[in-house]
């Protein structure tokens, strides 16, 4: 639709006139206008909700970071994890085999991503045996989260963690935030049916608790040739959260979940998975405003992919980190680490490993400093991370990040950091048997696998022009080296051995922004652009072309509306869009999602969801075979009750 | 700046076209809003308008007759638009009220009230050195606000309710009244703590 400049002016006006003189109506909250009329006493008889701190914490950091609050977390109707993270901004999210997703940021776009760092409350989601996440499993109740940061680039020195292409980090709320008790249920196609229930409360004066229940059951996916691809899936899972505050500046943190959880594989019985974790973190706060954090967890789990292989894995994880302000200039924070993994692996599968039990440590520390030079409104950040591990030894990934604030409305932000992707088990000790009768090993591990090396340059500029809008756009250009590859051995070809030899150069940009037109009314825009440059080194015969490690689309993004109507009413829609696929040739898609939200009574919330209602199905991965699995139009209906 | 509020003439082929748009996005007009709950900064940023009304600065606060009072937020602004939406047509002593931000303690301008936010809560006690003989109203949401100096203190109880904490002597110490209709309603912290 063509509209004429002078039309597209008036609707702007107009668009402002009708925002600006009306009262902001998220019904079921008062309007400042409204609580302007209440009285001292009533104000403080008024219940307050939490939103949960967002653009402007993050608009003055020298990196590409992006967050979903709570509130969009809610608003985008997902009923687990992976589907929660469509809408982060950067991350490509591609569904491919029952609840498998590959996540990423920045390229290397995988079935098995190993990438990005992912963290949940400060415990690493991701597995030493391929350095990524099993996505299946990985899941806890949305509804408690209070956001999900991602950091787009080797934030790794920034954010304390380990990562190449990025990290999400996602934070659970306070256990004082969550009291109460919440039941939600619902089901449908697509996610079948689904459950949870979580009752917060409080012991004494600073202790507050929560435990959850959930379940989960997700239907198959449909294969394109029609037939179903049998890889549905159930999960329950609970858990429960501490959060005591005993006086002295002590914030003391202890939570844990275990989950149980079955996925079908097409042909096969199907995969059996479960697993558990502690974590206890004690703050200190200091006379002098420093601060000491210890944090211990314990993770386990197990993975059983019957006649592929099985995981059986123990993790034991210490950080402790310390943050002080030194002079008036300078913020230090300097952190050590240690973990060990042990694992076993089972025999007699198609992908083993030699030897099939291992335990790994892994030994890091951290430093970073951030100073402030006020007159030139310019924030410094210098800092590296150093670890050891079993099979490269040492490494050393620093950064150099600066800010600058020319004043309230605007970062410029640029930064130069090395990053590093261990080798894992996979790297080094796996055997890939298609017929493990014939003991023909097709693929194989290298112990004297390296590391791959990634030098990043980014830059990025962050404008709020109104309190309004805001836009920010990061690019980057990201210089690989020593990337995987299978390299054919001498005489037969066959095992193909895991080498590096590959390297070579991905650049883009992200834009994101966000819009509020009203009070009621919010557009957020999310759009990446990946352009890759990638080549073997002149003794390579790769012969998959390194589509195995990287298939990534050119652009993908997506554009959601979110709206809140009188009487409670939320209506939001979201459209998604990724480009082709080229090596396994997958195609584009533009998927649609809408979610209708109501309450019909008080702390009822009910809530109809439609995913990809523009066509039945597409495939969002593309694994090689003709007959992929799909991701289906799906609808479900779910209520949520609290009190 | 959300006031573009000339009347404007729109020719009803563009206003059809507009609502469309507008429906097909999911908008109307919104009712008058029933309400239940209110966002947390949005009863704050009233709270802290209703100080205006319920404190007495000195005479000498002011470097001008015709000088509004400001309102400071330090540090990160939890506030936004809302801030200054509330105080737009609010005056004190017919002074206008404004809003000024203030990103670091060396930026601190001359105010009659501070916000404190919590990522400035490492720095409370440069802004305590900077602000001290002056009459300014320091408010904070931050642990132990009150208890370290700070005058009055928004606390978030677990029943979702917001209390205040006011430390009496500190605002005296800075030459400030506060009315007793303010201190009825807050927990007033005894007069023998700093």
């Amino acid at each position: 639709m063509d509209i004429p400049q002078s039309l597209r002016h008036s609707a702007g006006v107009a668009l402002s006139v009708l925002c600006a003189g009306t009262l902001p109506a998220a019904a079921t909250v008062q309007s400042p206008q409204k609580l302007k009329q209440l009285a001292l006493e009533e104000l403080l008889q008024t219940k307050v909700v939490s939103v949960s701190r967002t653009l402007e914490d993050w608009t003055t950091a020298p990196a590409a970071i992006g967050v979903l609050t709570a509130e969009e977390i809610h608003r985008s109707g997902a009923v687990r994890l992976g589907e929660a993270l469509r809408l982060a901004p950067g991350l490509n999210v591609a569904r491919y085999v029952g609840s498998s997703y590959a996540i990423g940021a920045r390229g290397f776009n995988n079935a098995s991503v190993n990438k990005m760092q992912v963290l949940l409350d400060g415990r690493c989601l991701y597995t030493p045996l391929f350095s990524g996440v099993f996505w299946e499993v990985q899941d806890t109740l949305l509804e408690d989260l209070d956001r999900i940061e991602i950091v787009r680039g080797p934030g790794a020195t920034l954010w304390g963690a380990d990562a190449v292409n990025g990290v999400i980090n996602i934070v659970s709320k306070s256990a004082r935030d969550t009291q109460g008790t919440l039941i939600t249920g619902g089901g449908g196609s697509g996610e079948r049916a689904f459950g949870s229930l979580r009752h917060g409360g409080q012991v004494g004066d600073s202790t507050y608790y929560r435990a959850y229940f959930k379940y989960l059951d997700r239907g198959d996916q449909k294969l394109s040739s029609g037939g179903s691809a049998h890889d549905g899936m159930t999960q329950s899972q609970g858990g429960f959260r501490l959060d005591s505050a005993p006086a002295g500046g002590n914030v003391l943190t202890l939570q844990g979940d275990l989950y149980t959880n079955a996925f079908g594989i097409a042909g096969r019985p199907e995969a059996k998975n479960e697993g558990g974790n502690l974590l206890g973190r004690w703050t200190h706060t200091f006379a002098d405003a420093s601060a000491l954090q210890t944090q211990v967890y314990y993770d386990r789990g197990y993975r059983n992919v019957p006649l592929q292989f099985r995981e059986d894995r123990e993790t034991y994880d210490l950080d402790i980190q310390h943050h002080r302000e030194i002079g008036d200039r300078q913020d230090l924070v300097i952190g050590a680490n240690y973990r060990t993994s042990a694992d076993e692996t089972g025999t007699g599968g198609t992908f083993i490993f030699v030897p099939p039990n291992r335990t790994l440590n892994l030994l890091s520390g951290f430093v970073q400093d951030q100073i402030t030079f006020e007159p030139q409104h310019l924030t410094l950040s210098l800092g590296s991370k150093f670890e050891r591990n079993d099979f490269t030894g040492f490494e050393i990934q620093p950064s150099v990040r600066v800010a600058y604030l020319p004043d309230a409305r605007q970062t410029l932000w640029a930064g130069i950091s090395r990053a590093v992707r261990s080798p894992t088990r996979t790297d080094a000790d796996s055997r890939f048997i298609p017929v493990p009768a014939s003991n023909a090993v097709f693929l194989q591990g290298n112990p004297d696998f390296r590391s791959e090396v990634l030098v990043a340059y980014e830059l990025g500029y962050r404008l709020r022009p109104h309190p309004r809008l805001l836009l920010d756009v990061a690019t980057f250009y990201n210089a690989y080296d020593r990337l995987r590859t299978l390299e054919p051995s001498l005489p037969a070809g066959l095992p193909l051995v895991v080498k590096n030899e590959r390297q070579g150069e991905t650049y883009g940009a992200e834009l994101n922004a966000t819009f509020q037109p009203c009070p009621w009314w919010q557009l957020v825009a999310n759009y990446s652009y990946l352009q890759k440059d990638l080549r073997f080194l002149p003794g390579s015969h790769d012969p998959t072309a390194g589509s195995l490690e990287a298939n990534d689309p050119r652009h993908y993004g997506s554009v959601r509306s979110a709206t809140t109507l009188p009487h409670g009413v939320e209506f939001d829609t979201v459209v998604r869009f990724a480009t082709r696929l080229p090596n396994p040739v997958g195609p584009g898609y533009v998927a649609v999602d809408v979610r209708l939200a109501f309450h019909p009574v008080k702390n009822l919330e009910a809530s109809l969801v439609a995913q990809n209602i523009l066509d039945p199905g597409h495939p969002e991965f593309a694994s090689g075979s003709v007959n992929q699995p799909e991701v289906p139009r799906s609808i479900y209906g779910q209520l949520t009750w609290r009190f | 700046m959300s006031g573009t509020r000339r009347s404007y003439p729109l020719p009803a082929v563009a206003r059809q076209m507009f609502t469309a748009v507008l429906l097909a996005l999911g908008g109307w007009l919104p009712a008058e809003a029933r309400g239940e709950a209110s966002k947390e900064y949005d009863l704050k940023a009233v709270l802290l308008y209703h100080f205006t009304q319920f404190v007495e600065w000195p005479a000498h606060s002011f470097p001008r007759p015709t000088a509004p009072l400001v309102i400071g937020v330090l540090g990160r602004d939890p506030f936004g638009q809302v801030l200054d939406d509330v105080v737009r047509q609010e005056t004190y002593a017919r002074r206008r009220i404004v809003v000024e931000r203030y990103r670091r303690v060396d930026l601190i301008g001359n105010c009659q009230i501070l916000f404190i936010d919590s990522s400035e809560s490492r720095n409370f006690p440069r802004v305590l050195a900077v602000l001290r003989g002056r009459p300014v109203l320091t408010v904070g949401d931050f642990e132990d606000f009150a208890a370290r100096g700070g005058m009055i203190r928004f606390l978030k109880n677990p029943d979702a309710k917001i209390t205040l904490g006011i430390n009496l002597a500190a605002a005296k110490a800075a030459g400030l009244n506060i009315s007793p209709q303010l201190l009825r309603v807050a927990d007033v912290m005894p007069e023998a703590r700093k």
